[in-house]
């Protein structure tokens, strides 16, 4: 080891503290014959020591598919939501859709007319084949486009539930702030124009009309001042209570979430 | 089903959700462990946790074999965590801190002060007002301490000191060079100790 020549400085002794110094041997050789330098490292021993790391909360067992099922809607094509965004704490709603396809990434190269066809709006379920024996071995790719595709749209009605009862839920009693939501607002918006123009062109008016109401509220809030007042607010949730409008956005979403539960391949009773 | 992370690195790039879930399952602790180090803040952890996989997942085309899914995986989270960091202080500008002792609060710091360590302070060793206050004055002043560090020193030394991560580590997690990151820690060290050695001060 080296002899020291001059008294290490403090950088030398953070380092030291760390475990990082170039020459730790020749540091702690230096203490036993300079006091100065001994109590020096001691005191920022002391120091450092007294700052203990805050517990790292505990996160459940099943964080990991937690973090997958909030994510995975956001990597469905049009969400672009970034921390910069604050849309991003609206992903963390529990998501309850439980069959959400993990194919639903192929959406990006699926034509998004056409899908809502018939099928989502059926009450029986379609004859799967012809040949009982066969039944279980037939999926169509059509079938699997569907069933993406109804996930898709069922995911859009659930999120949109939950963005409107939580802005309904919102309260104050001065100036609201509702630019958060109207940042998560714009993201549905920007889908729901789409859903609404695929459903009229399918001649499906009921669900037309109701992205159509769904479009209206959202475009409301959308273009309400950041900051309104309390009274401005709570004519706006009274608006949306009116038109009944989550209740409607929750019959269909369950529809539809019944729908794409139901095996691709049912026997025909 | 227990492929590799690069096994399941490969399928993911090739579209398949499933093996992207894997690795999300996997990892997902240990980014919110260190999201929680470097942003002091539970929510802030979490947000952190879900933009890192999705900057992942956009990223995964940039991904290098040459260091691990792990480090690549840690080096996001850190920069969302600093990211955080940033818009924190640009929000906070007028009154700092209320994450950060929000994490210290209840529970995250230790109150009850280990005995064997604080020995050499008496006015610890009896229990009482006394030592009541000082607690308090001492978390009270590592609080203040720590909104004065920027993002970069704050995550330096929280990764150095809580986490036991070396220099060249640190550097690799928030893309500075070892000295950069040895002088964002002694800034760091230097605003903390003297935010706590009035309190600390031993009497010999
Ligand atoms: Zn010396």
């Amino acid at each position: 080891m080296n002899e020291i020549t001059t008294h290490p400085g403090e950088q030398e002794l953070i380092l030291h503290y760390y475990g990082e110094a170039d020459d730790p041997a020749a540091l702690e050789e230096h203490f036993k014959t300079c006091a100065a330098c001994r109590i020096a490292f001691e005191s920022l021993q002391t120091t450092l020591n007294a700052i203990e790391p805050p517990e790292i909360p505990r996160r459940p067992e099943t964080y990991g598919s937690d973090v997958w099922a909030r994510l995975e809607p956001a990597l469905l094509p049009g969400h672009r939501q970034t921390i910069e965004g604050r849309a991003h704490r609206f992903l963390w709603w529990p998501v309850a859709t439980p069959a959400r396809l993990a194919l639903a990434a192929a959406c990006l190269a699926l034509p998004i007319a056409g899908f809502i066809i018939g099928l989502l709006w059926r009450t029986t379920p379609q004859p799967a084949a012809t040949h009982p024996g066969l039944v279980a071995d037939i999926v169509t790719p059509e079938q699997v486009r569907e069933r993406i595709l109804l996930v898709t749209v069922g995911d859009h009605l659930e999120r949109s539930q939950m963005a409107l009862v939580e802005f309904v839920n919102v309260e104050g009693d001065r100036d609201v702030d509702i630019s958060s939501a109207q940042t998560w607002v714009e993201d549905l918006l920007a889908s729901n124009r789409l859903y609404r123009q695929t459903a009229s062109e399918e001649g499906n008016t009921a669900v037309a009309d109701l992205l159509e109401e769904l479009e209206r509220v959202l475009v409301e809030i959308a273009r309400s001042p950041s900051t309104i007042s309390a009274a401005e607010l709570a004519r706006l949730h009274e608006r949306i209570d009116e038109r009944g409008i989550l209740f409607k956005v929750k019959v269909l979403g369950n529809r539809i979430r019944e729908d794409a539960q139901r095996p691709l391949t049912e026997p025909t009773s | 089903m227990d492929g590799s992370d690069a096994t399941a690195v490969a399928q993911a790039r090739a579209g398949d959700h499933e093996a992207f879930r894997l690795l999300v399952e996997r990892h997902s602790r240990a980014v919110f462990r260190l999201a929680f180090r470097i942003t002091g803040n539970e929510h802030d952890a979490d947000d952190v946790v879900q933009e890192t996989f999705l900057r992942a997942y956009r990223q995964l085309g940039r991904f290098e074999d040459r260091s691990t899914f792990a480090t690549w995986l840690h080096r996001i989270a850190a920069n969302c965590a600093t990211d955080v960091l940033r818009e924190r202080q640009r929000r906070d500008a007028r009154g700092p801190q209320r994450a950060f002792s929000s994490a210290l609060g209840r529970d995250g710091w230790h109150d009850d002060t280990d005995e064997s360590e604080m020995t050499e302070f008496p006015s610890v060793n009896d229990p009482g007002p006394e030592r009541l206050a000082l607690g308090s004055e001492m978390r009270e002043r590592v609080e203040r301490a720590m909104t004065r560090l920027s993002p970069l020193e704050r995550a330096a030394f929280v990764l150095r000191h809580f986490e036991g991560r070396s220099i060249a580590e640190i550097g690799q997690l928030l893309g500075l060079r070892d000295n950069a990151v040895k002088h964002s820690i002694f800034r760091a060290v230097k605003k903390v100790r003297g935010a706590l050695e009035p309190v600390l001060r031993p009497t010999r």
